[in-house]
């Protein structure tokens, strides 16, 4: 039997990349945060064609960092929020990508299943990305930092009530 | 029909976005970057509240092929539907094919998003080759939206793929002079009636007028009677070497086992032909056994025990081979005046005595040897000199031996082989 082709699957991973592409546009904002997202993306691209699990994580890292570096500069919040986004839709495409390739391999027909998933993933984190700008616009402008970081803590309680 | 549900742990790292986002925001006092936490906060939430969805799934599968022919390439359609009530957002699906056969075109793997009531298919083409195949159970994973959790399970739906060849056709196979007492087509060294010229003799009362040598009668006046090579019907038993040992694959990857079949089956289709009863024995940990026979249902029971005898089946058996047991087991069967066809590929010297056992007891041997040997290796160079020296000790006990290289028409090896004999 003729090995089956075990690369990352291609639609993903172009996703993946124009994910990151948008990541490190919005990051672009000061050289330090240019840089980190440069390297980060650079890293994504090499795990995601070498089928390398780590270096996509290390690079999805980078990117997240440049992306919430750059965030400070930025005249509208709504930029790095989508940013955020863009760098968690990179990472877990071109992780998906990886998996789907290890599993199915190239020659299965796998489009539909990475399409839902990258719309799944898109869908989430745009909700995501919109209550968190709304609420930065219209509720909380004038708000404390602390405000925002109870805020903050009371979701993460949230999730752990979800875990169980 | 056993359920495993385990977290693929694909979200973890995203925490360390929102307290990655949330330190940076806080501690420089930048309410832009500290907003970035809700974004991983949001993903890590709807990760946590995704559950792995009931496999609820109907599997049909057909192939377009009843009876294929070996090489024939057969597609298989696996219908794939989701009978369940809630959409399968990350269905992957990998179908069972039989661990015998060979995936020709496309892949038996699927990966799709299915909603209620809603089917997907899996097409691929196989190659059959000889014998039955059973698939394996289908293995479906499926996923949550986020792909955070996967229920793996199996199903199985029975499919089954046989593939019973004609027996392969050969004009003729060159049988020993051991015959029975029923006339048939096989010369012997007896005197009597016939066609070929054995010798002369002193006229007999009783001698038929037609065999008397009248040209001499008429020169000298003594009467003398011609002896003919008596035709008679010979028994052969083909007895194929399906030990562990004769498991070899050449350097195609085609078995031994295959090879032998399919010279077994020329054989016995070639005796069939010429009115010659044949018989079939596995030598091996798995015994089968044909009697000799003639006739049209013979021949079906032959092509049925090649094709689907599991111990004829081309996979390495798992029962221990006691060959002691198996010797006595074929020559308590083995008929007082047949002739063997021990076909071998013979890489081990256990395949030699067997083949001189036979021969020291009674049995005409003609030993039919598939060369699987090459040269690729120094391993495999050494065993293709041992092989030919086995031959050689073959022919030194009057074994006649067949040296068929598969690459070759089998009628050509049959040719090469018995100028050897007649000289």
């Amino acid at each position: 039997m003729s090995d089956p082709d075990h690369r990352p699957a291609t639609l993903s991973r172009t996703l993946a990349l124009l994910a990151g592409v948008l990541a490190m546009l919005a990051a672009a904002t000061n050289t330090f945060a240019v840089a980190l997202a440069a390297g980060g993306f650079a890293a994504l691209l090499l795990g995601a064609f070498k089928n390398t699990r780590r270096a996509v994580d290390t690079g999805a890292m980078a990117l997240g960092g440049g992306v919430v570096v750059g965030a400070g500069s930025h005249a509208v919040a709504a930029i790095p929020l989508f940013g955020a986004v863009a760098t968690v839709a990179a990472w877990d495409l071109a992780g998906h990508a990886i998996d789907v390739g290890e599993q199915l391999g190239r020659g299965a027909d796998t489009r539909r299943l990475e399409l839902v998933h990258a719309g799944a993933v898109a869908a989430v984190g745009l909700a995501a990305a919109t209550a968190g700008f709304l609420l930065y616009r219209i509720a909380f402008r004038d708000v404390a930092l602390s405000t925002l970081v109870f805020l903050l803590f009371a979701s993460i309680l949230l999730m752990a009530a979800l875990r169980e | 029909m056993s359920d495993t549900v385990h977290r693929t742990e694909r979200w973890v790292g995203v925490s360390a976005l929102a307290f990655g986002a949330a330190a940076f925001g806080a501690g420089f006092r930048l309410p832009a970057a500290f907003l970035l936490a809700v974004v991983g906060v949001g993903y890590a939430t709807a990760a946590r509240a995704g559950s792995a969805p009931d496999v609820e799934v109907a599997l049909e599968r057909t192939l377009d092929e009843d009876a294929p022919e070996p090489g024939d390439s057969v597609t298989v359609t696996l219908e794939v539907t989701n009978a369940g009530e809630r959409t399968l957002p990350d269905l992957r699906v990998v179908d069972g094919v039989p661990r015998t056969l060979d995936v020709a075109d496309g892949s038996p793997r699927l990966g799709t998003a299915l909603p209620p009531g809603e089917s997907a298919t899996v097409e691929y083409d196989i190659e059959a080759r000889r014998g039955e195949h059973a698939f394996e159970p289908v293995r479906i994973a499926a996923r949550d939206w986020l792909g955070t959790t996967e229920r793996e399970t199996e199903r199985l739906t029975h499919t089954e793929l046989t593939c019973v060849p004609e027996l392969e056709a050969l004009a003729s196979f060159p049988l020993r002079s051991q015959a029975t007492d029923y006339a048939g087509r096989v010369t012997t060294d007896t005197a009597g009636s016939g066609v070929e010229f054995h010798s002369t003799r002193q006229y007999r009362r009783g001698d038929p007028i037609a065999r008397i040598d009248w040209a001499r009668v008429a020169k000298t006046g003594d009467m003398t009677t011609v002896d003919f090579r008596e035709e008679r019907a010979a028994e052969t038993v083909v007895v194929l070497d399906t030990r562990a040992d004769a498991h070899v694959a050449d350097a195609d990857n085609e078995s031994a086992i295959d090879y032998g079949v399919a010279a077994g089956s020329a054989v016995a289709s070639a005796s069939l032909d010429t009115s010659n009863r044949v018989g079939l024995a596995a030598f091996g940990p798995r015994w089968e056994w044909i009697s000799p026979g003639l006739g049209r249902t013979h021949r079906v029971r032959l092509r049925e025990a090649l094709a689907l005898s599991p111990a004829m089946a081309p996979t390495r058996p798992p029962e221990q081979f006691r060959p002691l047991v198996a010797f006595r087991r074929l020559r308590e069967r083995l008929p007082a005046d047949a002739q063997v066809v021990f076909v071998s590929p013979l890489v081990d010297s256990y395949a030699l005595t067997v083949a001189r056992r036979l021969e020291t007891r009674g049995y005409a041997v003609t030993l039919l040897s598939p060369d699987v040997t090459d040269t690729s290796t120094p391993g495999r160079a050494l065993a293709r000199l041992e092989r030919r020296r086995r031959l050689t000790a073959a022919r030194a006990v009057n074994i006649r031996v067949v040296d068929w290289d598969p690459g070759t028409a089998l009628p050509v090896a049959l040719e090469r082989a018995s100028r050897r004999w007649r000289q």
